[in-house]
């Protein structure tokens, strides 16, 4: 689900739905500005432990969705070690493509919680969505998550 | 009559709450305690308040009922997850907010802060219906609120006084 809204808390969106879907992968992509305004969830999710999240960060530096400003010193920060220290212990950094290339399939098929920052490049500020297509997207996502592998 | 602690969670168990979220506060002790060692419900302590927004949320997508158990600084804090989450994508997270700084306040230091006197006019403010629960027989409106939720498809606070939550009166 896309939510450009509540900037932080797609950690914590990913960990409700990893501890509701035990036999689903989660994929949460987060970014460093968001992560950085909720450190915390590292911690929560570290005691709790799903093996089925795989926590990304794309570590761009800027915040993307509201106008592309920067990110406190982002570039500088060790996102994989805050991590570790937080207890996640398959903790990554990630910057070259192919790196991720040859653990992309580590990530999504061996249990164990897992958390990569991607350094990346800023890109272009996706447009945002008119109120009615967020609701549309919630039901979506939601027919989807409960169905599918059930 | 059980303990305020147990009548709720009886409530919630009876509502299909299978995870309670939590950030500890001394009214909230023995509700939580409850929660921990209850094998029918799998508690969720958090570092910060609106990330309990986020994992509740995430619950309900999945198709799960949950309960954010918070002391209402925390609520004052989750303003923004609640009106940029909870709100925009009509997401029904169900709150229950220790009154801490209220008129039946005993600690100093939340005397000193007041919040209790904001909790139910930043509700307001934020559109989020909500209900007092201030003496044990009101607990029963915890189902009614919790339906409320549910049905209305969005945030709903139940504003908890001291002698709702805490069996002998004397934090």
């Amino acid at each position: 689900m896309f939510d450009s809204g509540a900037m932080g808390l797609a950690s914590s969106l990913g960990l409700g739905m990893a501890l509701a879907l035990p036999h689903r992968k989660v994929l949460v992509f987060d970014g460093d500005g968001a992560l950085l305004m909720n450190l915390g969830s590292l911690a929560t999710i570290a005691q709790q432990n799903p093996a089925n999240l795989v926590h990304l960060v794309f570590q761009n530096g800027v915040y993307e969705s509201c106008g592309g400003g920067p990110v406190v010193d982002a570039a500088k920060v060790d996102f994989a070690q805050m991590a570790r220290a937080a207890g996640i212990e398959r903790s990554y950094n990630i910057e070259e493509e192919d790196d991720f290339k040859a653990k992309v399939d580590e990530f999504l098929k061996t249990p164990g919680l897992t958390f990569a920052a991607l350094k990346v490049s800023p890109a272009e500020r996706i447009q945002a969505t008119a109120q009615k297509e967020y609701i549309k997207n919630k039901l979506q996502f939601m027919e989807f998550v409960q169905q599918v592998g059930k | 009559m059980g303990s305020p602690a147990s009548l709720i969670l009886e409530q919630l168990k009876k509502l299909g709450v299978s995870y309670i979220v939590t950030l500890p506060d001394k009214w909230t002790e023995e509700l939580l305690a409850l929660a921990r060692s209850d094998g029918d419900l799998v508690h969720v302590p958090v570092s910060r308040e609106d990330e309990g927004v986020g994992i509740c949320a995430g619950l309900y997508l999945a198709g799960k009922g949950a309960a954010l158990v918070i002391q209402n600084s925390g609520l004052l804090l989750s303003c923004n997850a609640i009106k940029s989450l909870a709100l925009k994508y009509r997401i029904p997270i169900f709150i229950m907010v220790s009154n801490r700084g209220s008129l039946e306040e005993s600690a100093p230091y939340h005397i000193a802060v007041g919040q209790g006197l904001v909790t139910r006019p930043v509700l307001d403010a934020l559109r989020v219906p909500s209900v007092e629960v201030t003496t044990l027989a009101e607990v029963s409106k915890i189902t009614e609120a919790y339906r409320f939720c549910r049905i209305s498809e969005q945030p709903v606070a139940v504003i908890l006084g001291k002698e709702a939550l805490v069996s002998t009166v004397q934090a």
